[in-house]
């Protein structure tokens, strides 16, 4: 294998070749090619996430370097892509705020609740969030399910929850997240309840 | 909040591949998190339309240039249009060569502040050399990304990687080691070319910067250029081209 790398290289193809020589021309024209082949995906999941240019540069090219300087240790065991997709998941995770599952500022604008005084949120803290999703599992559709877990755990903007779920209603992801959080909050209403009602 | 048959996120390429009664392939059908991180790597893949407001042409152009400096370190950078290894992947993909580039950069209106700021780097890199600030007998101004010195280099160069944010306001410096150097100092200086601080020296090859916590106390939004010298037994023996941040 000799020459410049080409564009109809597989991932794997160039992972070999960039990570046996780093130094050299042509383990960084593969890496190069390699990286520059997601680029473009990683900037775009980027702004997917702050909905900003410049934020999205900055996480993109953190993500993009560290993806490089830790090129070496990338094993094969995987896809370079999803690799490289947790990478990207992860830097994004750590540059955006968690919403709560059971408020969301972003969602439920005039209803907010002083939240020293919120029993839910109360009584998320100190449950956890494990029980928490045994009552998303039980009392939700997939659909709610799904939107609930995107905008809480993966921490994706409304905006873009409306298009992964396929939401065509006017409200999009907006009302499918009220209403796993209505459902959600009642169902915590009534485990509280039935608490207080166990001698 | 997974399960032990929960996919791990660098398993989800191979995920795709697995027969529709694989236990891991029904698993992701009933389970929340599995389902949507299959679709967020799905989405990952192939974007669609870029969302309003996404600049990813511009975006392309950029991280092409930060992953050919982070590629080259800034010693090795060759000197213009003829073929290098890692220019030929961004012509084959239909990218824009440098000049093109280069082009619809200048003539990009929102830019326009960049390029002003370009200009200060520029003058404080003339102004550095006419100051001798610059570091130990050293002749060649170079700029990030531009032209290599036409003489060989004793001792390789620091090369500046891209400024990242961190969190709590503070910005992550990098850098490229220097073979032999044993710490490194980073001096930062206003647009004026006044001394702002000397931070180091460390032997890493990053620096986290608060810059409120600088005792010039540099406002948000102001120009502010670093450079790095690498020092052995004390001695200043190379130093970086020059670098410029925005303070946060």
């Amino acid at each position: 294998m000799t020459g410049r790398p080409r564009p109809d290289w597989p991932d794997d193809q160039l992972v070999r070749r960039a990570v046996r020589d780093p130094g050299g021309p042509a383990g960084r024209a593969a890496a190069s090619e390699l990286l520059g082949r997601y680029q473009g995906r990683v900037y775009l999941w980027c702004y997917r996430y702050v909905r900003d240019h410049e934020r999205a540069l900055d996480l993109a090219q953190d993500v993009l370097l560290n993806a490089y300087r830790a090129l070496a240790t990338f094993q094969g065991r995987s896809r370079f892509s999803s690799w490289l997709f947790a990478i990207a998941r992860n830097r994004c995770l750590t540059a955006v705020k968690a919403p709560s599952l059971v408020r969301d500022e972003g969602v439920e604008l005039e209803t907010l609740p002083d939240p020293a005084d919120e029993p839910d949120r109360r009584y998320e803290s100190v449950q956890g969030e494990e029980r928490l999703l045994a009552l998303v599992r039980t009392h939700l559709d997939a659909q709610e399910q799904e939107a609930l877990w995107l905008r809480c755990v993966e921490r994706v903007p409304v905006e873009e929850i409306t298009e992964m779920v396929g939401d065509r209603s006017a409200s999009g992801a907006r009302g499918v997240l009220q209403r796993a959080r209505r459902k959600l909050r009642a169902a915590l209403e009534r485990e509280r309840e039935e608490r207080n009602q166990t001698p | 909040m997974t399960t032990s048959t929960c996919v791990r996120v660098e398993e989800l390429g191979d995920l795709l591949e697995l027969p529709a009664d694989d236990p891991r392939r029904r698993h992701v059908e009933g389970c929340p998190r599995c389902r949507t991180l299959l679709a967020s790597y799905a989405r990952f893949l192939t974007p669609g339309t870029p969302p309003a407001g996404a600049r990813l042409e511009q975006a392309e152009v950029r991280l092409t240039q930060v992953l050919r400096g982070a590629l080259h370190g800034s010693s090795a950078a060759p000197a213009g249009p003829p073929a290098s290894p890692d220019r030929a992947p961004a012509r084959a993909q239909g990218r824009p060569g440098f000049w093109e580039q280069l082009r619809e950069l200048a003539n990009a209106p929102a830019l326009r502040p960049a390029w002003a700021a370009v200009a200060i780097l520029v003058v404080a890199s003339v102004a550095f050399s006419l100051l001798d600030i610059r570091g130990p007998g050293r002749r060649e101004p170079v700029l990030r990304g531009g032209a290599p010195p036409a003489r060989t280099q004793a001792v390789a160069k620091p090369g500046l990687l891209p400024v990242a944010p961190a969190s709590g306001g503070a910005l992550r410096l990098g850098w490229t080691r220097v073979p032999g150097a044993e710490d490194y100092e980073v001096r930062l200086y206003s647009a004026d070319l006044a001394q702002l601080a000397a931070l180091g020296p460390t032997a890493d090859t990053t620096l986290v910067l608060r810059p409120q916590a600088l005792p010039a106390r540099p406002r948000p939004g102001e120009t502010v250029l670093w450079r790095v010298y690498a020092r052995r037994g004390g001695d200043e023996i190379a130093y970086s081209p020059v670098g410029m941040l925005r303070v946060p």
